[in-house]
């Protein structure tokens, strides 16, 4: 089974026994839970969209290692052409969830292990590449979600891991046995954990030699004996237990992150692919991120047309529409959104070969790219509260509306444009404020400042990548400057 | 539908051996869809309309066409590669509000299709 249908995504979740607590209390079906369940939609949607003739030329491609039909999310790009298509699925996902959609760690995962393992073999004459072929053959196959896990909780920022008070707080070894090892830690903000089929655990950062327990990379199921989850928050996640559908903005999307906690997990050996070998952990850290930036240019701009979409229409609800002042707001959101887009196609198509095969983002464009996901969809969200006007946050609820006396009040006194039904008008509100300072903002905003590297990642990447010494001789040439 | 080597989908009597099986069949490839100028689908089922049904299906790569048809959202037309080429001897592209690079309206654009289709003013394969 190359391709599983979304029905089947669902079923093989609802078979997991998953440990999942979500404010304080044990979640028995978290594919039925209220709060879970539109983000389980959202992954959900990749497995629809890749059965659909429409959307299959970006959805699916073929697996180098079988010549099968696969899922994209489970493929190792094989040139640049497929770098491209990797960003422009991400924007048509987020542009038919307007959510974030989970899937893409687990790819950027796979395509940075791959290639970090292939190396260690080579040098090394280690066997991990070979170890990692065999799980990626499965996932492909079984068509799995996977959940590229890097965060660490990381204490105290000032101590290296092995200095820490706590040494639980970076995910490290415990115990190694005959026949695996024993990890105990953690991960944060881990998405889309709980939609998972399995995890692909890698370091967190650059190890140095003392610090060579925390140089680890494995895979477990999701669902295994030792990995305990506890859901976070989102704000105004409770709107999903009131029963309606305009106060949650977006009913059937979202996204999750969850704390994933390690309780000595058991990992056997043929599903470990760094074990101490702290020197790849650089690389590999590095190209998870690259990697990770790139699809920010496209998920972002996929929920960003939504949002873009959104403002337009409530500036035609508001009779807005043609004001001069609106129309060039809407232009910088576009302008902005797809400058984004430029970046992600950018650095696809200046991507390269990697000894292993695999293709490569070019890294400083894509930290550029990231970079400037920090800062747009903020400058969008801005300019849509604007467009969108102060009843975005200050609506009576639903309840309210559907009200058999308030109602009527309501549906006069919101009325906007007369031949707009004035739930419309609310409707589209409910969803700005969604994505702007919703559940969706989780996504849209703060993971778009943090998600992949915080900002000064993303500037050390630049700095390292930016050629600066060769931008002098260029001014020197011009300047006539001879040393 | 007909189709030779000169490129026209009728006027002529030698077929490309490609064409010997579901030669009345025109084979449909999706661009990817990512960010779309017009519904591609509605060109579907205008075609459909306008054609029958039954002369148009979603293109399997393990079967042969006499024509086939490029729909895609944008002017990039990113499914336009060799080996979606290879799969038919006549190709007919909408890329947006296009077909075979001339602009047409939207709510034009089955109608375009079928008359290039009926007039046999495909394009034969080029790569």
């Amino acid at each position: 089974m190359a391709l599983k249908t979304p029905e089947q995504y669902e079923e093989s979740l609802r078979r997991m026994r998953f440990r999942v607590y979500l404010m304080g209390e044990r979640v028995t079906s978290p594919v039925d839970h209220p709060i879970i369940r539109p983000s389980m939609n959202s992954v959900k949607m990749t497995y629809a969209l890749a059965g659909m003739p429409e959307h299959e030329d970006l959805m699916t491609a073929l697996s180098h290692l079988t010549g099968e039909k696969i899922n994209r999310f489970c493929h190792i790009h094989q040139d640049t052409d497929d770098l491209i298509k990797k960003v422009k699925m991400q924007r048509l996902l987020g542009q038919k969830t307007g959510a974030c959609f989970q899937r893409c760690v687990g790819m950027d995962a796979i395509n940075a292990v791959y290639s970090v393992t292939f190396e260690m073999d080579r040098k090394l004459g280690t066997s991990y590449h070979e170890r990692f072929l065999k799980f990626l053959r499965t996932m492909q196959e079984e068509d799995w979600t996977v959940d590229g896990a890097m965060t660490d909780p990381k204490g105290d920022r000032g101590l290296p891991p092995s200095r820490q008070a706590d040494p639980d707080l970076y995910t490290r070894v415990v115990e190694k046995r005959r026949d695996g090892i024993v990890v105990r830690g953690a991960k944060a903000h881990q998405t889309g954990a709980v939609n998972s089929h399995w995890i692909l655990v890698m370091p967190t950062m650059t190890m140095t030699a003392q610090d060579k327990d925390y140089a680890l990379a494995f895979a477990a199921p999701a669902d295994a004996d030792g990995i305990l989850y506890v859901y976070g928050r989102q704000s105004c996640d409770t709107r999903k237990l009131e029963g309606g559908e305009i106060d949650v903005g977006n009913r059937e999307f979202g996204g999750h992150e969850a704390l994933m906690v390690f309780e000595d997990l058991f990992v056997p050996w043929e599903n470990v692919f760094m074990y101490g070998e702290h020197e790849f952990s650089g690389a590999l850290v590095e190209r998870f991120a690259g990697y990770h930036r790139q699809s920010y240019g496209g998920c972002k701009v996929g929920v960003g047309d939504v949002l873009i979409g959104a403002a337009a229409l409530i500036a035609d609800y508001n009779g807005a529409g043609k004001a001069s002042h609106i129309r060039d707001k809407l232009i910088e959101m576009i302008h902005l959104n797809e400058t984004l887009y430029s970046c992600g196609i950018a650095c696809s198509a200046e991507g390269h070969r990697t000894p292993s095969g695999n293709y490569l983002i070019d890294l400083l464009l894509a930290n550029v790219c990231k970079q400037n996901v920090t800062r747009f969809p903020y400058e969008i969200a801005r300019l849509a509260e604007d467009i969108a006007g102060g009843l975005m946050v200050t609506m009576p609820s639903e309840r309210d509306l559907r009200h058999p006396e308030i109602g009527k009040v309501l549906d006069k006194y919101l009325r906007g444009v007369a031949s707009v039904p004035t739930e419309h008008r609310c409707r589209v509100m409910r969803l700005i404020e969604n994505i702007t300072l919703g559940t969706a903002a989780v996504g849209y905003r703060t993971e778009s400042l943090h998600g992949a590297g915080s900002p000064q990642a993303q500037r050390i990447m630049i700095a390292r990548q930016g050629n600066l010494e060769q931008k002098k001789k260029l001014a020197k040439e011009i300047a006539r400057i001879k040393d | 539908m007909e189709a030779h080597t000169t490129g026209r989908f009728r006027g002529g009597t030698a077929r490309p051996a490609s064409a010997r099986s579901g030669d009345h069949v025109i084979g449909v490839k999706y661009c990817g869809g990512c960010n779309p100028r017009i519904d591609r689908r509605a060109v579907f089922r205008g075609l459909g309309d306008l054609l029958g049904a039954d002369r148009l299906e979603v293109m399997d790569p393990e079967r042969p066409y006499a024509a086939g048809l490029l729909l895609c959202g944008c002017e990039r037309a990113c499914a336009d590669r060799p080996a979606v080429r290879r799969r038919a001897p006549l190709w007919v592209v909408v890329g947006g509000p296009a077909v075979d690079g001339e602009p047409v309206e939207e709510a034009l654009l089955a109608e375009a299709v079928a008359a290039k289709i009926k007039s046999g003013n495909a394009t034969p394969l080029s790569f």
